[in-house]
């Protein structure tokens, strides 16, 4: 186990290594330079200069390379260009509220999905099947920024139940905050739970089906045990690994809600960067977003063979 | 092959939920190929003085908020919509069919290097590489497309690798080898032709997909640029309007909705009957 564990942390090295030059490029592919981005209509070319040089431009790109990922070892972002702040702590400051907001989501999905998963299972072929099916297929279908939208529309718009934008934090006002967070949760989850139904419908048919199962029947356990006690447990375990996997898909998907429900969290923060071309807080929130995405990925894998011991012997 | 084909276009016809997809990608094409033309307005002609309309005789389905008609411009939308998709997978392919065949045929340590890349690109979630991407290049069409096209490279040549590998065992391409053909004859003329059926699957899903991720790309301003018929922007420039004239969100998204669901219906139906091994329990 410990060695499995090492080599996976081993295999982070390439991946975080890509995801670094990725991020390094961004910077790289702005057409002219982003000091003329920094500087706009200032010409003084004394300015650009030291500028240049602050910002390590006058190097070779190799070096240049290098000097950025000490930078970012020593936990140094860079400074914002838009507020001049320091990037990391610019960053800090959202990063709990896109977590907030991803855990509810992933949160509502299983209450949604396990159910409508395990009923679709055991009534197959019927109206209950059907419609779980349908609602699953128009979950991947509907976009989940128009979704948002229509429910701003009914939800805050006509029938006036829920705020359409805002953010409460849960630690000033618990029950404040779950009311901003209704929409925006669902509008995220909404995806999560059409695949989740997909897959734990897939997954209890896979266990129904299996030779324990007919046994646990023939012995004449009542269909509740049956489904419940031997079927679920099994059923869960690839389940459990793509509520893993969702969750840091999620981090993409946030940004897109997050700017619709105006939600303070990283992913506005990122888009408020692009359109304000602030290159320094681009480069910060794409590399959290990125190495978050990274190390949810690693404990999900660490993670699923604690759970299923089958894999790890082979 | 194209018997293959044949048979599983029968059974397309069969299958309920295949035939309603291909029904809807059907609408989608007649709507982007004629929409130029059954359009009654220009998609980009301003009135001032009908800003805003309700649905009308003239209008079908109103104005948006610079007196343009709006279905016009879902047609002109559908059109675009249809270019893109098209575009991105047909450009797509062209980049990662190579990028998984020839690791996957050479094997070694191309195929070591390849695939460690593959790995890590794809431990970067997608919508922040396009953001990235789009961030730096700026916004415009051709942009967005070469972005989405570049990063559905990976998955596609993972796929390819994993075919390529499996069919490559095989008996007959022993044959061939044995009588001497050379290797591209191989790879382009045997291996590929015989593991096309889960690429033009994944193909299919692809297309949905792409209108999903550019509508999402031009709602969030990296995409297309205004005042271009754009499902995307439409729906995002409608967000101001949207206590007085809801039917400007409302449409476009289910114009965006309708086409995924085409896509994903006809793409799930031709899984389970192109690839049986591949379609879920």
């Amino acid at each position: 186990m410990l060695s499995f564990v090492f080599r996976r942390i081993l295999s982070l090295v390439p991946v975080l290594f890509i995801v670094s030059l990725m991020v390094f490029s961004i910077f790289r592919l702005v057409p002219g330079d982003p000091v003329d981005a920094f500087l706009g209509t200032e010409q003084d070319p004394e300015v650009r200069r030291a500028l240049r040089a602050e910002f390590g431009l006058d190097k070779s790109l190799p070096v240049q390379y290098l000097y950025w990922v000490k930078n970012i070892l020593q936990g140094n972002l860079g400074r914002s260009f838009s507020t001049q702040q320091n990037v990391l702590k610019l960053l800090g400051e959202k990063l709990p509220n896109t977590i907030y907001l991803a855990f509810s989501s992933i949160f509502i999905s299983i209450l949604i999905a396990v159910p409508a998963g395990i009923i679709a299972a055991t009534r197959r072929k019927k109206l209950e099947d059907y419609s779980a099916m349908t609602f699953a297929l128009l979950g991947i279908s509907i976009p989940g920024f128009w979704l948002g939208i229509m429910f701003i529309l009914i939800f805050s718009l006509y029938l006036g139940w829920f705020p359409s934008m805002g953010f409460v934090s849960p630690l000033e006002d618990p029950l404040r905050s779950l009311w901003y967070l209704a929409l925006p949760a669902f509008s995220l989850g909404w995806l999560q739970a059409a695949i989740l139904t997909r897959l734990t419908r897939s997954s209890m048919l896979d266990v129904l089906n299996r030779e324990y199962v007919r046994t646990a029947r023939a012995q004449g356990h009542p269909e509740r045990t049956v489904i419940f006690r031997y079927s679920l447990k099994n059923a869960l375990i690839p389940i459990v690994t793509i509520v893993g996997l969702r969750l840091a898909a999620l981090l993409g998907g946030t940004i897109v809600i997050e700017q619709i429900f105006s939600w303070p969290g990283v992913g506005l923060l990122l888009l408020q960067a692009i359109f304000a071309r602030d290159y320094p807080l681009v480069q910060g929130a794409v590399l959290i977003i990125a190495v978050g995405f990274v190390l949810i990925n690693l404990l999900v894998d660490i993670t699923y063979q604690l759970i299923d011991p089958r894999i790890r012997m082979s | 092959m194209n018997q293959k084909i044949r048979i599983a276009s029968l059974q397309v016809y069969e299958s309920k939920t295949a035939f309603l997809g291909f029904l809807l990608i059907v609408a989608l094409f007649l709507a982007g190929a004629l929409g130029p033309v059954l359009a009654s307005h220009d998609p980009l002609e301003m009135h001032y003085t009908k800003r805003l309309a309700p649905p009308s005789k003239e209008n079908l389905l109103g104005t948006d908020q610079f007196g343009r008609d709006l279905l016009s411009r879902i047609l002109w939308g559908a059109w675009r919509a249809l270019l893109i998709s098209l575009a991105v997978v047909v450009l797509g392919l062209l980049m990662g069919i190579p990028a998984g065949a020839l690791p996957g045929y050479y094997g070694g340590i191309i195929d070591n290097i390849a695939m460690r890349i593959v790995d890590a690109w794809l431990a970067f979630p997608g919508i922040l590489f396009f953001l990235a991407l789009l961030a730096a290049l700026g916004p415009g069409l051709s942009t967005l497309i070469i972005a989405l096209s570049v990063g559905s490279v990976p998955s596609t040549a993972r796929l390819v690798r994993g075919l390529v590998l499996a069919e490559k065992e095989k008996e007959y391409i022993e044959a061939a080898r044995a009588i001497g053909e050379n290797d591209s004859f191989i790879l382009f003329r045997h291996i590929l032709p015989n593991v096309l059926s889960p690429i033009i699957v994944m193909a299919t899903v692809s297309l949905g997909h792409v209108i999903l991720i550019a509508s999402a790309l031009s709602f969030l301003g990296l995409g297309e640029v205004p005042p271009a018929p754009s499902w995307g922007l439409m729906l995002s420039e409608a967000r101001n309007f949207i206590e007085t004239s809801p039917l400007l969100a409302i449409i476009p998204g289910t114009a965006i909705s309708i086409s995924v669901l085409g896509f994903n219906l006809f793409g799930d139906g031709l899984r389970d009957l192109l690839d049986p091994r591949l379609s879920e329990e």
